[in-house]
């Protein structure tokens, strides 16, 4: 039973921090990028590809992984958002991120293959049961991102500019702020952080082009539990929403797993909208 | 410069009749020899890009040095052989879209492919519609039905002769009676499941566990731990997802239970060694291979494969990784036909599909085939032997399994 636990907390790990990955893209943008989950896809691709077939240090598959995060995340912020949301206020980021999204996706398995490819271990460790790195890995990294992104948010100025942003985007301009380059600057922080998300779960997910969609979605639904813009909101979300898929296995069976794990989750939005950390937005009229 | 002018000449409606008609006269007189003349065209749709390329790769390359081959010998019936081929992408629309063109528009005489399952299923009514012979590369019973397709003949084996084999495997020589069945949620692996439950019945055996996973959960430890709390002494597993058969087997090595795993094909493929945590992890585990993957005593695999092979051994490199049965597959569906046109000495679809009714029987390198009028599937239960997934050589083959 605890490794059915210790199992369920690392997803939610994973997924936690996919949903910390959504918010920093949304506290910039109001943009839910549908390519979310791919920086983890292609940070773990790059870092497997790397260290094992190209015998790179560890330490610089690692460094690559996250430059990969980066320059993706960045193209991101200009092929997929920064014209669509300037030139119409309607939601077609939706199209947009979804076609990169894919494209990425299918560009990936055309270079790297279908097949789920091993990812290395990050440390030298027999495999230790419910110690073992592949399970404690994506849990203390997801705690160490909130934690981080909430200092970031609170003491750094661009950490505060994203939440100037994030409340008034029109009037953040108006007091000077490069909204645009700070937009950018979300998108790369967010790819580094997709990837680094990537390389914490890989050795839970291996190397795999389908593992993007799956991620964000998971990912998706961890935000939207946790309440969107909250650090601690994604943290708990993703591990809500891990161990009932774990715990739902368990005891009900796979079959069930997804349908009884979304369902409960409706419910849950069905009672609090915004999420358990969310804030509702009152809009005077 | 001079002009030559042509006067002209009054066209009338019975000289138009006329000539039309000595027109056609001439043109059915010479259609022998233009028929003659005329290649034979082969239609092949083969996923060579997308989830499967790897092993439709290899069909592809299977299945053009067979074509290759006939050419070198003269074609058949004394006429060439075209492919006409077409990349499906594992997309079933783009399969169905494919299947139309050619039957259709490309005027083939016979369809191979598509190469799985589920992008044969949709193409069957439009090329029995088309009244074309099909040649079906997928293995889920549903898609041989000689009185629906007429047809349709499967060049592979269907994927419950796999399933008793394995299971006759698990009772007879491992003579093990407690097991676990550990599948993946898809269709394919559902399906599966209660195709090893039936078998097992007709051994007066019922499952100790069943289990059916999503193939892309990252950890089966938890399954893994209740099969083994429920009593299992082996388990099988229905799965073609790679990283679903690894994480399996990861979890049994890690747990140090040194049960036999018995399984899909797709356990024994390379890529899922590379996803282990130890190669040791390989040992115990087994899965459905064929009797032309079996080496003789002193290594060797059957004549017609290794001949195959060293004929074509510049071009091999590349395919194989994804195993003999892939690019024998693609060959099989070629010696089929080569075969059936042979014996009726003529393309009429229908002629060819009583011939390969009549020819006792078909021995491509794959495997021998045997198809009557009532049953298309062909493959016999002879080509089909498990192996152990560590134990393969370099050649591809693999040493009979020897119990104890």
């Amino acid at each position: 039973m605890l490794l059915v636990i210790v199992s369920g907390l690392a997803l939610g790990g994973l997924y936690g921090m996919t949903a910390l990955v959504y918010n920093v893209m949304y506290s910039t943008s109001k943009v839910l990028s549908f390519g979310t989950g791919q920086f983890a896809m292609v940070g773990g691709i790059c870092t497997a590809w790397l260290v094992l077939d190209l015998h790179w240090p560890l330490w610089a598959g690692l460094i690559a992984c996250l430059v990969s995060g980066a320059a993706f995340g960045w193209l991101s912020e200009v092929i997929a958002v920064r014209r669509i949301v300037a030139a119409s206020d309607e939601h077609l980021w939706v199209l947009s991120t979804l076609a990169l999204s894919t494209m990425v996706q299918e560009a990936m398995s055309l270079v790297w293959g279908t097949d789920p490819t091993p990812f290395p271990r990050v440390l030298p460790q027999e495999f230790a049961g419910i110690f073992d790195q592949k399970f404690w890995l994506p849990m203390i990294l997801a705690v160490l991102m909130a934690v981080g992104l909430e200092q970031f948010y609170r003491r750094s100025m661009v950490g505060k500019l994203f939440i100037a942003m994030s409340e008034d985007s029109f009037a953040a301009r108006a007091r000077g702020v490069a909204t645009d380059r700070m937009r950018s600057l979300s998108y790369v922080l967010a790819g580094v952080l997709g990837a680094l998300s990537g390389f914490a779960g890989g050795q839970l997910t291996f190397a795999d082009f389908a593992l993007g969609t799956a991620l964000g979605l998971s990912g998706f639904i961890a935000l939207a539990v946790g309440g969107i813009g909250s650090s601690v909101g994604a943290l708990v979300g993703g591990a809500i929403l891990g161990m009932l898929t774990s715990l739902t296995a368990h005891y009900f069976g796979a079959e069930y797993q997804k349908t009884i794990a979304i369902g409960l989750l409706i419910l849950l939005l069905v009672v609090r909208p915004q999420g358990l950390f969310g804030t509702t937005q009152v809009r005077q009229v | 410069m001079s002009k030559m002018v042509i006067p002209p000449v009054a066209v009338g409606r019975r000289r138009v009749v006329a000539g039309a008609g000595a027109a056609g006269l001439a043109s059915a007189l010479a259609m022998p020899a233009i028929a003659q003349n005329k290649p034979i065209r082969m239609g092949w749709i083969a996923a060579v890009s997308g989830m499967f390329a790897s092993n439709a790769q290899a069909q592809d390359w299977g299945f053009r040095m067979a074509v290759a081959d006939l050419n070198e010998k003269g074609g058949l019936l004394g006429r060439k052989i075209e492919v006409v081929m077409r990349d499906s992408a594992a997309d079933p629309s783009k399969a169905v879209s494919f299947a139309k063109e050619l039957v259709y528009n490309e005027n083939i005489d016979v369809l191979c492919g598509p190469i799985n399952s589920g992008e044969a299923l949709p193409t069957l009514g439009i090329v029995s519609g088309a009244k074309k012979l099909h040649l079906i590369g997928g293995s889920v019973e549903e898609l041989i039905d000689p009185v629906k397709y007429p047809l349709g003949f499967r060049n592979l084996n269907a994927n419950g002769q796999w399933i008793k084999v394995g299971v006759k495997f698990m009772v007879e020589d491992l003579k093990k009676t407690k097991v676990a069945i550990i599948n993946d949620s898809t269709g394919y692996g559902v399906l599966s499941r209660d195709a090893v439950t039936k078998f097992l019945a007709t051994h007066n055996l019922k499952p100790v566990y069943a289990a059916t996973v999503d193939p892309n959960k990252p950890d089966v430890t938890d399954e893994l731990l209740k099969a083994k709390a429920a009593g299992a002494d082996v388990i099988t597993e229905w799965s073609n997802a790679t990283g679903f058969v690894a994480r399996l087997i990861n979890a049994r090595g890690e747990q140090n239970w040194n049960v036999p795993i018995v399984g899909h094909p797709t356990i024994l493929q390379e890529q899922v060694a590379k996803l282990l945590s130890k190669r040791s992890y390989w040992d115990n585990v087994y899965g459905v291979g064929y009797a032309h993957q079996i080496v003789d005593a002193e290594g060797k695999l059957p004549a017609s494969v290794q001949g195959f092979m060293d004929k074509h051994k510049d071009s091999i490199g590349p395919y194989m990784a994804a195993g003999l049965p892939a690019f024998l597959q693609g060959h099989a569906a070629v010696t089929i036909y080569a075969e059936g046109l042979t014996k009726a000495g003529d393309s009429d679809p229908m002629k060819v599909k009583a011939a390969l009714e009549s020819i006792p029987a078909i021995n491509a390198p794959y495997g021998p085939f045997i198809y009557t009028a009532t049953d298309h599937n062909g493959f016999q239960d002879a080509g089909i032997k498990v192996v152990n997934a560590n134990a393969q050589l370099p050649n591809g083959g693999y040493p009979a399994v020897k119990i104890g």
